[in-house]
């Protein structure tokens, strides 16, 4: 899956401008994030975005937060079932 | 004269390792990363797809021929453009002297750094740790006293080596290396050079440099030196570059295309993109040329325009 999804999140804004999220609500149900398994920043125009790959223990969640006006987004979902 | 110390450092894998770093589930895998287009080929691939005979270049359908389990992942270069980066910072803690040669492939001077750090080792060990802790990807690092050997160096030891080229050894190493192993020698040129005899660097060194210039012009005295192990150019920081002289930009299609209209709106596009960088270099031209290559990816149409300023 892959679309720009707004999202609620709960993250933890740290001095020195680090954010790390903690958990995120999708479809009405709250996702705990175990691991933030990678970190990049990029830039749409002039707004700068960071994006976080994070995993709930089961699948893998692209959450986007936009710098400028400080809201956050799913950009991606990638789900491994057997 | 004193010898210069020259790191360089290539990720191994780079766009698979961010991947498989990005997205655990894909770790210890075989895994291929393409471009985003339908008519794409594998960008690069994990050591796991290598071992199953996975090459860069290979068209998808040929990777999962040789390799069934293979992971097609759609690459996102701009994941790649942070993490390099924040790995060329990395190296600037060592030292100022920085030149990024590729996304994946740096240059580092490290002459003055040793009174600091004891050792060229040192520093590349630390700088290994350092991105293997905050990226999860290995590289291989390469070190002798010019930049020539350093590449070299850093393509004898894949993945996650460490090959250091003493300059009382550089003689010894280079006598038997085949030439295309340097960095510069083509297929074409091995050819060429083949059909003069020469196999090895050692050959090359020590082949006549009039020979050499009559045959390749003022690149014979720089192959020349190349055989010889001489390579005086030095770690180019980033904005100290050579002056922009050309500025291009070029694009794949994911489909062929034939009206016109739509051709003039890809021109349009390109020509943007040309403007917005020349801009940015803060430079103009006055010649133009356009460059096509069809659908068989190998004829093509190229034409250039003087324009009257």
């Amino acid at each position: 899956m892959s679309a720009r999804v707004p999202i609620r999140v709960a993250a933890i804004f740290s001095p020195g401008g680090k954010v790390t999220p903690k958990w995120f609500e999708l479809n009405r149900r709250k996702y705990e994030v175990k691991d933030t398994t990678y970190f990049w920043r990029d830039r749409i125009g002039e707004v700068p975005l960071m994006h976080y790959a994070v995993t709930d223990g089961e699948a893998l969640y692209e959450l986007v937060y936009n710098t400028l006006d400080q809201t956050w987004s799913l950009n991606g979902l990638q789900a491994e079932r057997p | 004269m004193k010898h210069r110390t020259i790191l360089h450092a290539d990720m191994n894998a780079f766009f698979a390792s961010v991947e498989q770093q990005a997205n655990p589930e894909l770790r210890g895998k075989p895994i291929a990363v393409v471009g985003g287009g339908g008519r794409t080929v594998i960008t690069t691939s994990s050591y796991e797809a290598r071992a199953k005979g996975v090459k860069t270049g290979m068209a998808i359908w040929e990777g999962k021929r040789v390799c069934p389990e293979l992971i097609i992942v759609i690459g996102d270069n701009r994941k790649y453009t942070y993490t390099s980066a924040k790995i060329n910072e990395i190296f600037r803690d060592y030292t100022p002297e920085v030149e990024a040669f590729s996304i994946d492939e740096s240059w580092l001077d490290v002459t003055h750094s040793l009174g600091i750090f004891g050792s060229s080792e040192t520093i590349a060990y630390l700088i290994k740790a350092r991105i293997r802790h905050s990226f999860g990807i290995t590289c291989s690092i390469g070190i002798a006293p010019n930049k020539l050997l350093a590449k070299l160096a850093s393509d004898m030891q894949k993945p996650d080596g460490l090959t250091i080229i003493a300059p009382e050894d550089v003689a010894r190493v280079l006598e038997r290396m085949p030439i295309n192993e340097l960095c510069g020698i083509g297929k074409k040129m091995q050819r060429h050079l083949n059909m003069m005899s020469i196999y090895t660097c050692g050959e090359l060194g020590r082949c006549d440099e009039a020979r050499l210039t009559r045959k390749f012009g003022i690149i014979g005295t720089r192959l020349k030196q190349m055989g010889q192990r001489i390579d005086h150019s030095p770690v180019v920081q980033f904005g100290e570059e050579d002056e922009v002289k050309s500025v291009g930009h070029s694009r794949t299609l994911e489909r062929d295309i034939d009206d016109p209209l739509e051709i003039r709106r890809f021109l349009l596009q390109l020509s943007e993109m040309v403007g917005s960088r020349a801009r940015k270099y803060n430079v103009s031209g006055k010649t133009i040329h356009l460059y096509v290559r069809y659908a068989d990816f190998f004829t093509s149409w190229g034409k250039q325009t003087t324009l009257k300023m």
